[in-house]
């Protein structure tokens, strides 16, 4: 990585980690609003990672309720610690997702976006009817995070309702994680093989890929952050019944991970921690709020349809333009004063336009 | 068995104008390739149209339908022309999050508008039928009517008419309509128009027999898209199988069943569809 990329990064993650909760340590509005962010990043972010093999998911949200329900069960009914309830609640939902990965992902495009959809659908429906798991009432009471002690030294306090803090930095840990996991496989062979596979699956397949088994492992790794977070937002909230978890929800997915730029690693995280902080911001606008935040979606699809993020492709020419603008009135002026040779001039604005 | 001939008469009304709303929204994904999240708002406006203008206004019900379909039409076209045209062939994704801006765009406008109670309209004709036994309100028998010569009007117009059957070349094969002279951008514009002017007259037809509400429109568009999964996707009589298939699941299932168990049968009836067979019941089978 680039070193002038790589500030930018150290900064942001100095503000995440040091910043936001040194300033709103008692300030659990704040810092709620920033563990949804989180949560929804994460679960974008699985989103992209199965986009990079070409398909759309709307049913990440499936995948999160059975991580909140895997987590609960395994807390409340078979008396696990949070702490193993986390990564089973992952593990899980990762083998259940390969599991159903066989059928479902035999479709592609607009008709795998619309089972994915209407698998999680169904999985919501189920669960409302199938009393084990609570019905309609869903899951309460559900234990928080435990401590984590050797001796008398705490590892890790214990969680409280009133402190949001330990929740942050959970959160954030696992958004972290989910962040190096994601950013590495990018640049992994494996990631490369799920973007040859998006490209062309007949091209990639004639090659020797196993594309059915690698679109499985994308929707399964995917599975299991999705997973990771609905245990901790089972934990973080403590109560969920089947209504939690729409399929709204997970349109809201896909909308935060191309608002963002779903071809940008960052792209989920923008997407979610700018709309999400917009919509809070526009709570004071009351009714108009839903106007607002629909006209900056449509404005930014419209007219930066990869995204937030790819603004930063037209950053250099707004640059050249600015300069050459600057170097007009500078030329002016030189004419004036009759100094200035005009064909050098030209050279260089045509060097910084091949540039843009 | 009358009560079950009035279940079926349920079922047939309900099935139709789902037929109705997904003959609008498969017209403008078989021709642009657009997943129109908002079809089931442009619903809601339709709806909002009917109770101002025939509940509060008093205007003739036959008249507010035809003003229905010229300003939805024409809302449709302008959705075309200034927004879903920039993003023409850029697949799915792009224009199915510019249609999620504009649930939330209409649905945000509609709250402002008209409130966030639920509007009923009094029923645009009076009277009960009796025939065999079975009763039904006149109102569904102008629900039936008008559905049956709308559906089957839209069939006409694309078997039979120049610019239908230039819209069926431009779903089959976009490229090969424009060496043909087919006008891509005025037949898209065309067919947003038609699309949408469905759903507002499928909002006009069914807010008299049930309600509207400014949030109705994204619980439609799912009933929407299992209508469009079931019958295939972009194909025109799946919308007719596809929706009378809801309508009447809908109605015995409700009638005889928890509502709870219902759905979950209605969404594991569209899976098994899917997993078996993705082109839907009535689509083509150029898929795989």
């Amino acid at each position: 990585m680039k070193k002038s990329r790589l500030y930018p990064i150290i900064i942001l993650a100095a503000i995440y980690l040091v910043g936001i909760p040194i300033l709103f340590r008692h300030n659990n509005y704040v810092l709620h609003v920033f563990i949804l962010c989180s949560q929804l990043s994460i679960v974008a972010l699985t989103v992209r990672l199965v986009y990079t093999t070409g398909e759309l998911t709307f049913g990440q949200v499936a995948f999160v309720m059975f991580g909140a329900y895997g987590s609960g069960i395994l807390a409340m009914k078979a008396g696990f610690s949070f702490w193993l309830a986390l990564p089973g609640a992952g593990i899980l939902t990762g083998l259940f997702a390969s599991l159903i990965g066989f059928p479902v992902l035999r479709l592609k495009g607009t008709y795998f976006a619309m089972l994915s959809l209407v698998l999680a659908e169904v999985m919501r429906h189920a669960v409302r009817s199938w009393d084990f798991v609570g019905g309609v009432r869903g899951l309460y009471d559900i234990p928080r995070p435990d401590a984590i002690q050797i001796g008398t030294l705490a590892l890790i306090p214990r969680f409280t309702p009133r402190d949001r803090l330990p929740y942050y930095y959970l959160i954030a840990f696992l958004l972290v994680i989910t962040m190096v996991v994601f950013w590495r496989l990018d640049r992994s062979p494996l990631g490369r093989i799920f973007r040859g596979i998006r490209q062309s699956d007949a091209l990639a397949a004639s090659l020797g890929v196993n594309v059915m088994k690698y679109k499985i492992i994308a929707y399964g790794i995917g599975a299991f952050f999705a997973g990771l977070v609905g245990s901790f937002s089972a934990h973080y909230m403590t109560v969920f019944y089947p209504e939690s978890f729409s399929v709204w929800d997970s349109i809201y997915y896909v909308l935060y991970a191309f608002i963002g730029g779903i071809s940008y690693l960052w792209g989920p995280i923008v997407g979610c921690f700018g709309l999400l902080w917009l919509w809070e911001f526009l709570h004071p606008v009351a009714q108009f709020q839903m106007v607002i935040f629909a006209g900056v979606v449509i404005v930014v699809i419209l007219f930066l349809p990869n995204g937030a993020l790819s603004v930063e492709r037209f950053l250099p020419s707004w640059w050249t333009g600015l300069s050459r603008i600057l170097r007009k009135r500078s030329k002016k002026l030189a004419a004036q004063v009759g100094a200035m040779p005009d064909s050098s001039d030209r050279k260089a604005e045509g060097k910084s336009d091949g540039s843009a | 068995m009358t009560f079950f001939a009035q279940v079926v008469t349920n079922g047939l009304v309900l099935g139709l104008t789902y037929t109705l709303l997904a003959l609008g929204f498969t017209l403008i994904f078989s021709i642009m390739g657009v997943v129109n999240i908002a079809h089931g708002d442009l619903y809601m406006l339709g709806g909002f149209m009917t109770y101002y203008l025939f509940g509060i206004l008093h205007i003739n019900y036959f008249v507010v339908l035809i003003i229905i379909m010229v300003v939805l039409g024409g809302t449709g076209a302008g959705l075309e022309r200034f927004l879903f045209r920039r993003l023409r062939g850029q697949g799915f994704a792009g224009s199915m999050i510019l249609s999620l801006g504009l649930l939330l765009l209409i649905e945000g406008g509609a709250l402002i508008a008209f409130g966030e109670r639920e509007k009923g309209v009094p029923s645009p004709v009076k009277g009960v039928f009796t025939m065999g036994g079975v009763s039904f309100g006149a109102e569904r028998l102008v629900i039936l009517a008008a559905s049956v010569v709308l559906v089957f009007g839209l069939f006409y117009f694309l078997a039979r008419v120049k610019s239908g059957q230039a819209m069926r070349a431009l779903a089959q094969d976009a490229e090969a309509a424009y060496l043909q002279g087919i006008n891509i951008n005025r037949m898209s514009m065309l067919s947003f128009a038609i699309g949408v002017a469905l759903a507002g007259v499928a909002g006009a037809l069914l807010t008299p027999v049930s309600f509207v509400s400014y949030s109705i429109g994204g619980y439609l568009i799912l009933k929407c898209f299992i209508v469009v999964v079931l019958g295939g996707l972009g194909s025109m009589p799946g919308c007719l199988v596809g929706g009378l298939m809801l309508g009447f699941i809908e109605a015995f299932s409700l009638t005889y069943l928890p509502s709870n168990l219902s759905y979950l049968i209605i969404f594991g009836l569209v899976l098994v569809v899917l997993l078996v067979r993705p082109q839907g019941i009535m689509g083509r089978s150029e898929l795989q």
